[in-house]
């Protein structure tokens, strides 16, 4: 065993990786690997050789990313891969996901000699799930129109009624004078 | 209540001086010119419509244009009902009565605007009424949507009451008029006998209306103000804006209030009504709000100023040495320096140089809402950086003037429309103010109302 006392696992998800290959032939896979309770990121460059057998792509730049809303943050410098066409990168630990923790990972080769353009992405669990607030029951003036404060509601409405009151009465006296006028045609 | 008496017939001359009369030409003239003014910016307004609020140059700085800052120079011009009509009949003075009806027409053509071009900044007017079935209580928004409505309906009632027995002087003495005309002043006068109980009833009403239109009227500019204030923005992040905004629109109000009066009186010869004397006594009041005005602008800038808080600083460089400069010492200096001494002298008080000063002050205080409102946004709280550079520049499009335009001449035009419809100087206040003045003669045969 290379690494003593630690244990290797490979974790495979089941998300289906979303191949953009612009190579027609070469791949880049994406894997997800935890080892010594680091989660890191794996990428696997290969190219099918005269025989159609998938060949290690060595020495390619992958530049690892998570998807955004707005766009993409990059996960450290570009890593080449190694003789087995390997490019490991670690997973940020405080990255915020979806409410189940998950976010989009990509990984990219650009104008590289051999394989061109590659991308492809896949889903991982492994951010901090984010915890939406439905609603803050305690009555704030930030809270939503449900939750307003009861002494704003009470002064709010309390002045509407008391400036409304009065020009309804003012209607009222509009009615009062018509009456008037219809009494002395009368 | 002693009813008041007008005389229907040609002798009297309260009606030939001021019964509202047919356009000339230059009336024609000037109304095609505030119709074409409205036709283009209907055709502005129907582009942005179909394409958006992309037509403007508002991006993700100046989130708030010229829509806004128009939107806050009406909402300051049409506080001059209350001062004209509430604040100086709570405190007597007598020499209002030929201005009252002016200063209603002109603060419900100011406040209806107000109210079109917050509609005109939405994206999506279709969701206005959102405004009513989703606001938020807390939101400063829903109180001006509150304060703006109530304030419109208080102001149109405060034109109407008082014109009530004008009205029925129009009804029954037209009878030339075209039908549709005879109805619609039939329809409004309601019946107006000029009964002692009707004159007893429109004046309690009028009472009660200039008490509940003072706070109003402070509401409304102080809750504008708080749109503003109640953020932490750079030049809006005061506890001094509300006063600031009241005495702000106070000068702005009484300086249009002059100005429509000047040309009032000369398109229509009504010398005999509004004098001199008024004049003067306006340049008066101009002049003391002018200086409650200056002392606030003092507060808001020279404090700031004296700390240079960062962000605040770099606003106000922008207005004192910066891109704004030069509109800023011109909106001060001529719209507030310039008049406070123009008018401490008699001779500046005279009807023409107060109505050019007036001009000054109400053209200032647009440029000045326009300061208000655009820089401050121009220097975001947060700084974001690789931001697209028409961002950090904001330049109305033509949309936006013709559109702005549009709404200028809109309230002109309520304005020309009125005084083409109702007499602008109540007949029957006028004819109260000579009956207090002389004995009424009683035995006149003359038809009168409540004889």
């Amino acid at each position: 065993m290379a690494i003593l006392g630690s244990f290797f696992m490979l974790n495979i998800h089941n998300a289906i990786a979303q191949d953009s290959t612009h190579n027609s032939s070469a791949k880049i896979a994406l894997d997800f690997v935890t080892q010594d309770s680091i989660n890191q990121v794996k990428a696997t460059v290969t190219n099918p050789d005269a025989n159609g057998k998938d060949t290690a792509v060595k020495g390619a730049d992958v530049h690892f990313f998570i998807k955004k809303s707005f766009g993409l943050l990059p996960i450290g410098d570009a890593v080449s891969t190694d003789d087995n066409g390997e490019a490991l990168a670690e997973f940020p630990m405080d990255i915020p996901g979806d409410q189940s923790g998950n976010v989009t990972v990509i990984a990219k080769i650009e104008d590289n000699e051999q394989v061109g353009n590659l991308e492809t992405s896949k889903v991982t669990n492994w951010a901090v799930p984010t915890k939406t607030d439905h609603g803050d029951p305690k009555r704030a003036l930030w809270a939503s129109a449900d939750n307003a404060p009861i002494p704003l509601v009470v002064t709010v409405t309390s002045i509407v009624a008391l400036v409304w009151g009065t020009i309804f009465y003012i209607l009222f006296q509009l009615a009062a004078i018509k009456k008037a006028g219809k009494l002395e045609n009368a | 209540m002693e009813p008041i008496k007008i005389k229907l017939d040609k002798s009297n001359e309260l009606l030939t001086d001021l019964m509202p009369r047919k356009f000339g030409p230059q009336g024609r003239l000037w109304v095609g010119f505030l119709l074409l003014v409205i036709i283009i910016g209907a055709v502005a307004y129907y582009r942005q419509l179909k394409h958006g609020l992309v037509v403007t140059d508002m991006r993700d700085f100046t989130s708030w244009g010229i829509y806004i800052s128009n939107f806050v120079f009406f909402v300051a011009i049409s506080l001059v009902g209350s001062l004209v009509s509430a604040i100086l009949k709570l405190t007597n003075v007598a020499w209002r009565t030929p201005l009252v009806r002016i200063s209603e027409i002109i603060a419900v053509a100011a406040i209806t605007f107000a109210a079109i071009i917050i509609i005109v900044d939405m994206g999506r007017p279709d969701r206005f009424w959102h405004l009513f079935v989703y606001g938020r209580i807390q939101s400063p928004i829903l109180w001006d949507v509150i304060v703006i409505t109530t304030y419109f309906v208080v102001s149109c009632l405060l034109l109407y009451i008082p014109l009530l027995p004008d009205i029925a002087v129009c009804r029954d003495t037209a009878p030339a008029s075209p039908r549709w005309k005879k109805r619609f002043y039939t329809f409004l006068a309601l019946n107006w006998k000029g009964t002692s109980k009707q004159y007893a009833i429109i004046h309690k009403s009028i009472n009660v209306l200039a008490v509940l239109v003072v706070p109003l009227a402070l509401g409304i500019h102080t809750v504008t103000s708080w749109l503003f204030a109640t953020t932490y923005r750079a030049g809006w992040d005061s506890s001094n804006f509300g006063p600031y905004f009241v005495a702000g629109a106070f000068q702005a109000g009484c300086a249009g209030v002059i100005a429509v009066t000047f040309v009032l009186r000369n398109h229509y010869n009504l010398r005999k009504y509004i004098t001199n004397k008024h004049f003067d006594n306006l340049g008066k009041l101009l002049v003391l709000l002018s200086l409650i005005y200056l002392y606030f602008n003092i507060n808001e800038y020279l404090v700031p100023g004296y700390k240079m808080k960062t962000v605040d600083g770099e606003h106000l460089h922008s207005l004192f040495r910066g891109s704004y400069a030069p509109l800023f010492w011109s909106v001060q200096i001529f719209g507030m320096i310039l008049p406070i001494i123009v008018l401490l002298f008699k001779k500046g008080r005279k009807p023409l140089p107060i109505f050019i000063v007036s001009i000054l002050v109400v053209v200032g205080a647009w440029f000045k809402r326009f300061l208000i409102v655009i820089p401050t946004l121009l220097h975001p709280f947060i700084p974001i950086q690789n931001v697209p550079e028409s961002w950090h520049h904001y330049v109305p499009t033509w949309e936006e003037w013709a559109i702005t335009s549009a709404s200028l001449a809109g309230a002109l035009l309520i304005i020309t429309i009125f005084v083409r419809l109702f007499p602008i100087i109540s007949i029957w206040e006028t004819t109260e103010e000579k009956m207090n003045a002389t004995a009424t003669q009683t035995g006149d045969q003359t038809q009168f109302y409540g004889a």
